[in-house]
């Protein structure tokens, strides 16, 4: 823990969670790119492709016929002077309506029932089915799973 | 006492975390959607570029942002998740331009340990279910039923613990989505399930993929019709589907954001933690009924800031969304520029995220406070100077006392530029001119008295100048310069105060008479006459009906009543009277329009300024609004800039106000008194203003009017650590270079010497292999005159776990360069300086260690230890006052010890037991201190000196608690505004902050009085302004960590109160209503907090 957090106060550009959320790794391996790495032979890198076609080819091939929604889109805008940032600020939102409520049924919540219970509940459910089907096989060695499927019907 | 704390955000968030385009604010608009973490901000894509629309604050930290489109819709729908587990979908509606919650919800679980990697949020392709993965182990799924509706979500259990992305296949038949995991051998896979909505649970899925790229953490979905993944590894790119699976090899790189540019998938831009914008390209064959994969191809197309996001917006547009940097507006060119780019940068959003650290100084020694920030990081990092107020650029300045009064005339009335500058003093009147050099001359107007004062001047139609003063109207020709006509005032009566616009002049003389003249060819014509029951103190007909040079109506401000009165024009009739209250005379009065509205506003003799609403056709006057500038008369007076109307309000405070969406804003100058203003718009200094100054003339250039005005100076490597020293006039960085030549990869950490005004480095002094810059201090020691550099640092070396060895090292500046003075070795990092007694104070490691700055034998110099203090995790934070230490620790919160001279020993005196993991702290007081931690909450603790027993005093006591969802990294005392000591403002305390988002915001310590009615405010303002998607503002702000969930406390969140400002004036009544207070009162004591910022 406290190598983690010697990293981080050495990189404290970004909070732990967030480095890790937006580079999807540990810390450390921003530094070590020479990772171990795992060949699988059936890996068939396509090596030959990408040298054999010309950086010209695949400018003359890939570049270009961008998608377009509007063509109008942008089509009066002229590049700014770097050095200076663009100072367009929207308005701040400030909602006063109560809409920002959503409509009763909508406001959502996680079912209440434990995902053991109900993983076992459907268990039990799949193995009841087929006991119907050839109870003199199941009912001795489930005995107990029957039961506990008699109690699904009361509320958890 | 410091504990009732108010918190309010000067700059706010502009760390760009996520984006997405779609149709959005309708079914034909392409919107740009991004997130700035707590904020997300709507634009619209138009010919002319992004068009902003909307600033939304959400009350969560955003951790997951997608558009999408229920069946049905004609228009895409937003979903939004937050770090604390909140999420809403959020709808545009057209018609009254609001945003509308759908949904909402919690899908936070009482048990379960959240994901390391970041909570990630999908939407199903075809619409059938929304995924989360928020704790290890655990993938909710929120279903939507067949009218697009969300039902009850549910939890599946996903057998993989480490997972590092999921994404929704396209073109499946049933919901199925793709996992991206690590075993627990390291080794990185990919495996698909089917969701079964029926039986809540997982099917196993159509295929899978072991043994991946060891850095791949990337997954790409491909639209139909090519369908599959792309799995983005660190030197592999694989496109793996059912039944295809191709890879290519890539240069080493982490890929950091995708963008897809192309509806069916076939071209992707990556981004990668260097800023390399590449291009990937799935070639495919048409076959007849599908589409075969036939490889992949990767081109880089240039460089532009480090990603976080990346978004194809149209004709090859591009938005770059950054953390790191500024982010970028770029154009995909068809051919590449001079150094073989294809990328060409359209437009730049200043970014100050993250900041590491920062300073306030007074650069231009003005009383006003600048912050310094170590901004941005890799190649990105940067300083920004970040300043409030309007600065004015001195183009010349000339010693000139007792100026009464400036006016700029042009030689005709077709000129477009200001020829003469009249100044006028007590008993006399000059006349500047520009000559043919552009030098300031003194000339003459012929026409003109130039033995008196002059009251008014003008330019008039027909090539005329209109003097004013207190005998006479004078009409001079610009051109000949002679007299034309001269209107005199009755024998006996003297003309106090003035105004004239192009052509019209009103006058008034003692005993309340108001006079009303019109301008002719050579003629000025007496139209009305009207006697007033008072004397007059100011007048203005500055026209703003659609005649520019002509005014309907007059405002007119009285003695004796306190009133300001609007007339007609010509007729002189009364058509409002507006009474002012109180006792203080209106000085100054003026009409202008701002933004297509008139106001009017009227400045009195204490500084205040007061603005009225004002109905051009029927005179009336509606929602008053008082404000406190200064505490000295105010003289208003329009200028423009950039074709655009402003008005100075020149007094011991100067101030800009302008209008910004339809709303007043006033912006301070960056001047100490100015005591006339008028627009000097010369050909050789065009759009520039004279001001008049403590016995001084200035021309000068004004800045864009905004109020916060950032300048970044970009270093091309990161700035870590900084502090300014007032004698050398210098700056000293820790700084960060990453070197990369080849394959290999390499940082150097040194130590530079910047000149305080050009920001230029002018010495550089490289640290050790391995050796990190950790804290800087300019500092002087007892009996040593110099001013001293001291840098801590460490070794952190690859095996240690934490670093055992580091550095102080003390420089001195001499003839621009760092001389080392004196080094001492430490047995850990040197956390944090801090000047203690005339001794230095530093964190090593688990200790606070003292040392005594001593002279040797032969006259050299050394820092010797005298004594330290052991008990803490690592001790990364330390602020002193007088005796007192308080130590910030990486795990256990805060605690307070004292140096004892007699003893020489160090003690603890109090400590706060909560284990709160810190990343800043700060004295606000003798007694109170304050905090801020990991979980981007703030707190204040108390000193209990006067507790019962021992164990009472050792403990600090948690007054204040507040979630303020920003990581701080650094506090410091300081203010960005200049502060008067006479106003009510200039008496609070304020601290700065500034965190990882680039927000800059500031704690004020109100007097508790205050803070009880502004918490009053808050509670009502809950009620009126909602929490965007029904996010509630008091869950949003109460103090959470893994530990616990308190009620904020001894916090207001200011930039709600602030929003006050921006009600409308019925909600302001309601509001008012409830404080029990008017709703002018109420407005003045929101705005004036906002001049703390």
């Amino acid at each position: 823990m406290l190598r983690c957090f010697a990293d981080y106060r050495h990189l404290r550009g970004e909070s732990v969670c967030e480095r890790l959320r937006s580079s999807g790794l540990a810390s450390s391996r921003i530094w070590n790119l020479d990772l171990v790495f795992i060949w699988a032979p059936h890996l068939d890198l396509d090596l030959a492709a990408s040298e054999k076609s010309g950086a010209f080819v695949i400018m003359g091939s890939v570049l270009g016929d961008w998608p377009s929604y509007d063509p109008h889109n942008f089509s009066q805008l002229r590049p700014s002077d770097p050095s200076t940032p663009s100072k367009m600020t929207p308005t701040t939102y400030q909602p006063t309506h109560n809409r920002t409520l959503p409509p009763p049924d909508q406001v959502i919540t996680t079912e209440t029932k434990n995902i053991l219970l109900r993983h076992i509940y459907q268990r039990a459910e799949e193995k009841l089915r087929p006991k119907r089907a050839a109870p003199e096989h199941l009912l001795p060695e489930h005995g107990c799973k029957q039961l506990r499927a008699s109690v699904q019907d009361t509320p958890c | 006492m410091s504990i009732w704390n108010y918190v309010v955000t000067a700059h706010k968030p502009t760390n760009v975390t996520h984006s997405c385009v779609g149709n959005f604010t309708s079914s034909g608009e392409l919107n740009l959607i991004i997130a700035k973490c707590t904020r997300i901000e709507i634009h619209l894509l138009s010919p002319q570029g992004l068009q902003p629309m909307l600033d939304v604050p959400i009350y969560g930290r955003i951790a997951t942002l997608e558009l999408f489109r229920p069946h049905g819709e004609t228009q895409d729908l937003l979903f939004i998740a937050t770090e604390r587990y909140k999420f809403c979908v959020l709808q545009w509606d057209a018609e009254t331009s609001e945003l509308i919650t759908r949904a909402m919800g919690d899908v936070s679980d009482r048990i379960g340990r959240p994901t390391d990697n970041g909570q990630i949020g999908i939407i199903d392709p075809e619409c059938r279910l929304i995924g989360l993965h928020l704790y290890d182990g655990l993938f909710k799924v929120i279903p939507f039923d067949n009218k697009g509706q969300l039902k009850e979500a549910f939890n599946i259990r996903l057998e993989e613990l480490q997972v590092l992305d999921i994404k929704f296949l396209y073109g499946c038949s049933k919901p199925t989505i793709v996992v991206l995991y690590q075993d627990n051998k390291d080794a990185r896979h990919v495996k698909t399930y089917e969701v079964s909505l029926k039986d809540k649970d997982f099917v196993e899925g159509p295929w899978s993929q072991n043994n991946l790229d060891n850095g791949a953490a990337l997954l790409i979905p491909v639209p139909p019709p090519l369908c599959g993944v792309l799995i983005i590894g660190e030197e592999t790119i694989v496109y793996c589907s059912a039944n295809a699976f191709k890879a290519i090899p890539i240069k080493p790189s982490i890929t950091r954001a995708y963008g897809r540019v192309d509806s069916d998938g076939s071209r992707y831009l990556l981004g990668d933690y260097n800023g390399l914008l590449q291009l990937l390209v799935i070639t495919h064959e048409k076959e007849k009924c599908s589409c075969r994969v036939t490889g992949l191809k990767i081109e880089l197309l240039g460089e532009t800031s480090i990603a976080s996001t990346i978004s194809y917006l149209d004709n090859a547009v591009v938005y770059i969304g950054s953390s790191y940097g500024d982010s970028q507006l770029i154009k995909l060119n068809m051919h590449p520029d001079a150094k073989g780019s294809y990328v060409e940068v359209l437009e730049r959003y200043v970014n100050l995220g993250p900041i590491v650290d920062f300073c306030v100084v007074d650069l231009e020694r003005q009383g006003q406070g600048q912050v310094v920030t170590c901004s941005g990081a890799y190649k990105d990092g940067s300083l920004r100077v970040v300043r409030n107020g309007i600065g004015i650029n001195e183009q010349a300045s000339v010693e000139l006392q007792g100026i009464k009064g400036m006016w700029s005339l042009r030689s005709s009335t077709e000129d477009a530029f200001d020829t003469f500058l009249v100044v006028s003093f007590i008993s006399e009147t000059r006349i500047l001119a520009m000559n043919m050099e552009d030098e300031l001359e003194e000339t003459e107007i012929e026409g003109f008295c130039s033995e008196v004062q002059t009251l008014f001047c003008h330019d008039a139609v027909y090539n005329q100048l209109v003097q004013v003063t207190s005998s006479s109207v004078r009409l001079v020709s610009s051109i000949t310069r002679e007299l034309r006509n001269e209107w005199n005032a009755p024998a006996g009566y003297s003309i106090n105060v003035a105004t004239a616009n192009a052509t019209q002049v009103l006058l008034a003389t003692g005993g309340g008479h108001l006079v009303y003249l019109e301008i002719g060819d050579g003629v000025l014509t007496e139209v009305k006459h009207s006697q007033l029951e008072y004397e007059v103190s100011c007048l203005d007909i500055n026209p703003i009906g659609e005649n520019p040079s002509y005014s309907q109506l007059a405002v007119v401000g009285m003695w004796t009543d306190i009133s300001v009165r609007l007339f007609s024009l010509p007729d002189l009739n009364l058509i409002t009277k507006e009474p002012l209250g109180g006792e203080i005379i209106p000085r100054s009065v003026l009409l202008c329009a701002f933004e297509g509205i008139s106001y009017l506003l009227c400045a009195l003799g204490d500084g205040h300024l007061l603005n009225f609403l004002l109905n051009t056709t029927t005179g009336e006057l509606t929602d008053r609004k008082k404000i406190s500038l200064g505490t000295q008369p105010i003289t208003l007076r329009t200028f423009s800039s950039k074709n655009t109307t402003y008005v100075f309000a020149a007094s011991d405070r100067p101030t800009v106000i302008y209008s910004s969406n339809k709303k007043l804003l006033y912006s301070n100058v960056n001047l100490k008194e100015v005591s006339h203003m008028c627009p000097f718009n010369t050909a050789a200094f065009p759009d520039s203003l004279a001001i008049a100054k403590e016995g001084e003339l200035t021309i000068g250039t004004i800045d864009d009017i905004q109020k916060l005005h950032i300048r970044s100076i970009l270093l091309g490597e990161q700035p870590r650590r900084i502090c300014h020293q007032e004698q050398s006039r210098t700056f000293a960085i820790c700084s960060v270079k990453y070197n990369q030549s080849g394959g290999d990869e390499s940082e150097m950490h040194v130590i530079r010497l910047l000149d305080d005004q050009t920001f230029d480095f002018i010495s550089t002094y490289p640290l050790d292999t391995f050796e990190y810059g950790c804290s800087i201090l300019s500092c002087s020691f007892s009996d040593d005159s110099s001013v001293y550099y001291c840098v801590g640092t460490a070794y952190v070396l690859p095996e240690e776990s934490e670093p055992t060895k580091g550095r102080i090292l003390v420089f001195m500046v001499e003839d621009g360069k760092l001389q080392l003075i004196a080094e001492k070795e430490t047995k850990g990092a040197v956390y944090s300086l801090n000047a203690f007694n005339g001794k230095l104070l530093a964190a090593i490691n688990q200790k606070i260690q003292l040392y005594k700055w001593m002279l040797r034998d032969d006259g050299s110099r050394e820092l010797q230890s005298e004594c330290g203090h052991h008990g803490h995790i690592l001790a990364l934070y330390v602020q002193t006052r007088g005796d007192f230490i308080v130590v910030g620790d990486l795990m256990k919160s805060i605690s307070l010890l004292i140096y004892k001279h007699e003893e020489g020993a160090i003690e603890e005196r109090a400590r706060d037991y909560n284990a709160n993991w810190m990343s800043a702290v700060e004295i606000l007081d003798d007694d109170v201190y304050l905090g801020a931690e990991n979980s981007f909450n703030i707190f204040t603790v108390r000193k209990n000196s006067e507790g019962a027993t021992d164990e009472e005093r050792g403990r600090l006591d948690v007054v204040g608690e507040y979630h303020l969802g920003e990581f701080i990294n650094r506090f410091r005392h300081g203010s960005l505004v200049m502060r008067l000591p006479d106003s009510d403002v200039g008496q609070i305390p304020t601290v700065i902050f500034g965190s990882v988002n680039g927000v800059i915001g500031v704690i004020a310590s109100l007097p508790h009085e205050q803070y009880v009615f502004l918490e009053k405010l808050q509670t009502s303002l809950r009620k009126v302004i909602k929490g965007v998607g029904g996010l509630s503002h008091e869950h949003w702000r109460s103090f959470n960590n893994e530990k616990k969930t308190v009620e904020a406390k001894n916090f207001l969140d200011g930039d709600l109160i602030e929003s006050f400002l921006d009600l409308n004036r019925s909600k302001m009544d309601e509001i008012a209503k409830q404080m029990g207070v008017s709703v002018e009162e109420l407005c003045k004591r929101v705005e004036d907090l906002t001049r703390l910022h």
